[in-house]
């Protein structure tokens, strides 16, 4: 107390405001230095942890691959795995990930096991840790390693994530879903989502490429449901599944309304091009509008024999839409139509044109 | 003088970006007593078949930088025609794996498989 009052003597003899410029320049120093002391002793923290980390990673992929080669008993792999969780609790997360790692690299037989060792070292804690984290990536994440690890245990908070408004959580969640054959989860999840917008649907036909048969979707039921992009999602798995069977059960798809459900049904159409669709596409030729009418005609005059196609192409060489009077025109000439006949049936000179140009 | 042939163990180069299925295969290689040079990438790959003479390639399809298909495309006009490679590609890829022999592979394996499996390839390539 004693010093303060001398150094405000002190400072009696000079300018009050210099003496107060100082002690904040003083303080300003002093509390940069502190500040950038702290953020090195977090980078530094940072660093060490993620070494630390880094190095137990190496270990573990070096028992977990001489376990793979066969050198390394499920017993001996088991010891040496829980030596590690026991010396440091902050293994556990980098555990179960290097083991989820694994578990994508091998087969059936040899998958069951590591989901055992999961288990067993109660590793399965930190999925439900992650599947309950507020945070949307760690929920996907905890998707991600559940369904490829079959922890059915956790199926209704997975079903849960298929209804988050986060496109990606719902992907990974319908992907974990399907991964573990969650028939009745999946039917529901038509209902319970309105949109499934297109990057999803590629999404999630990426991921189902690498599953197996088995474990297919129920595709032919979203087929049938009320939601368009839904039905849009069970066409593009028909196609992709070579589910050629139920192709021709798409026709009445054609009249649902939707452009995208009927460009979908086309194209699978195009796709396969056998002539057992014709009169599906007869049936829908008097409801086709724009460029549906336009590639149902094609489809037609190719899938049709040239004497029945004719009349059908006829009717719509003089419709009014220059785009579909060109289709019929041009599908006749394929068809081998002469010259002087098509000619006699060009409803325009710009037509003729367009004809000759082609 | 008795002459003492040693004779050298068949080079393997491995070409996989996966660290744990590059482990394995190096493990198991090893154990099998090949000389094995490992490259995370299509980059460290093509640099490795430059300087290394491997006697047999097996190379992920799927790779940073360059990838499996490149790889074998360089082996056939570059080096040896008839250096055995082996390719390993995950499902779904077939159609990688069709391109890949059109290019010239000798073998191929779907991930995940058996490394007793992959082994015999191995010795049948290497005619061991």
């Amino acid at each position: 107390m004693q010093s303060i009052l001398d150094w405000w003597n002190w400072t009696d003899g000079q300018d009050h405001l210099y003496a107060f410029l100082l002690v904040m320049a003083v303080l300003y120093v002093l509390g940069t230095v502190l500040l950038l002391g702290y953020i090195w002793l977090l980078m530094l923290r940072r660093n060490r942890r993620s070494a630390w980390s880094a190095a137990l990673r190496a270990r573990l992929e070096d028992d977990i691959a001489t376990w793979m080669a066969g050198d390394l008993s499920t017993w001996e792999l088991s010891n040496r795995l829980h030596v590690e969780v026991r010396t440091d609790e902050r293994a556990r997360p980098i555990l179960a990930d290097v083991i989820y790692a694994t578990s994508k690299l091998l087969r059936e037989e040899s998958q069951s096991q590591l989901r055992d060792l999961f288990r067993q070292m109660s590793l399965d804690q930190i999925v439900l840790q992650k599947l309950k984290s507020i945070k949307w990536h760690e929920q996907a994440y905890g998707c991600r390693v559940a369904g490829q690890l079959q922890l059915k245990e956790f199926l209704s908070l997975i079903r849960a994530r298929t209804r988050s408004w986060r496109g990606v959580l719902r992907v990974e969640a319908i992907t974990a879903l399907v991964a573990m054959g969650d028939q009745s989860g999946l039917e529901k999840i038509a209902e319970d989502n309105h949109h499934l917008p297109d990057w999803e649907q590629v999404l999630l036909l990426e991921r189902f490429k690498i599953l197996n048969s088995h474990e297919l979707p129920p595709y032919e039921n979203w087929l049938n449901s009320s939601r368009p992009d839904w039905v849009l999602f069970g066409i593009r798995l028909c196609r992709h599944y070579n589910r050629f069977d139920k192709i021709a059960d798409l026709g009445p798809l054609l009249r649902s309304g939707d452009s995208r459900v009927q460009t979908a049904v086309l194209g699978t159409f195009e796709a396969q091009g056998d002539p057992e669709l014709v009169p599906v596409l007869l049936d829908y030729l008097p409801y086709a509008t724009g460029g549906c009418l336009i590639r149902t005609l094609n489809l037609l005059a190719d899938l049709m024999l040239r004497s029945e196609a004719m009349p059908v192409l006829l009717d719509y060489a003089d419709h009014a839409d220059p785009l579909v009077r060109l289709t019929a025109l041009e599908a006749l000439r394929r068809l081998g139509l002469p010259a002087p006949e098509l000619h006699l049936l060009t409803k325009s000179r710009s037509d003729l044109a367009l004809l000759t140009a082609h | 003088m008795n002459s003492e042939t040693v004779s050298t163990p068949p080079t393997i180069l491995v070409a996989e970006d996966e660290a744990l299925m590059l482990k394995m295969l190096t493990h198991r290689l090893q154990k099998e007593g090949y000389r094995v040079v490992t490259a995370t990438d299509g980059k460290q790959a093509l640099d490795s078949l430059r300087t290394s003479a491997p006697d047999l390639v097996i190379t992920d399809l799927m790779m940073p930088y360059h990838n499996g298909l490149e790889i074998i495309e360089f082996v056939r006009k570059n080096l040896r025609p008839d250096l055995p490679v082996i390719v390993l590609s995950s499902a779904g890829q077939e159609s990688s794996v069709v391109r890949a022999f059109d290019l010239g592979a000798d073998d191929f394996a779907v991930k995940p498989f058996s490394p007793n499996e992959l082994m015999s390839r191995v010795r049948k390539h290497l005619g061991r």
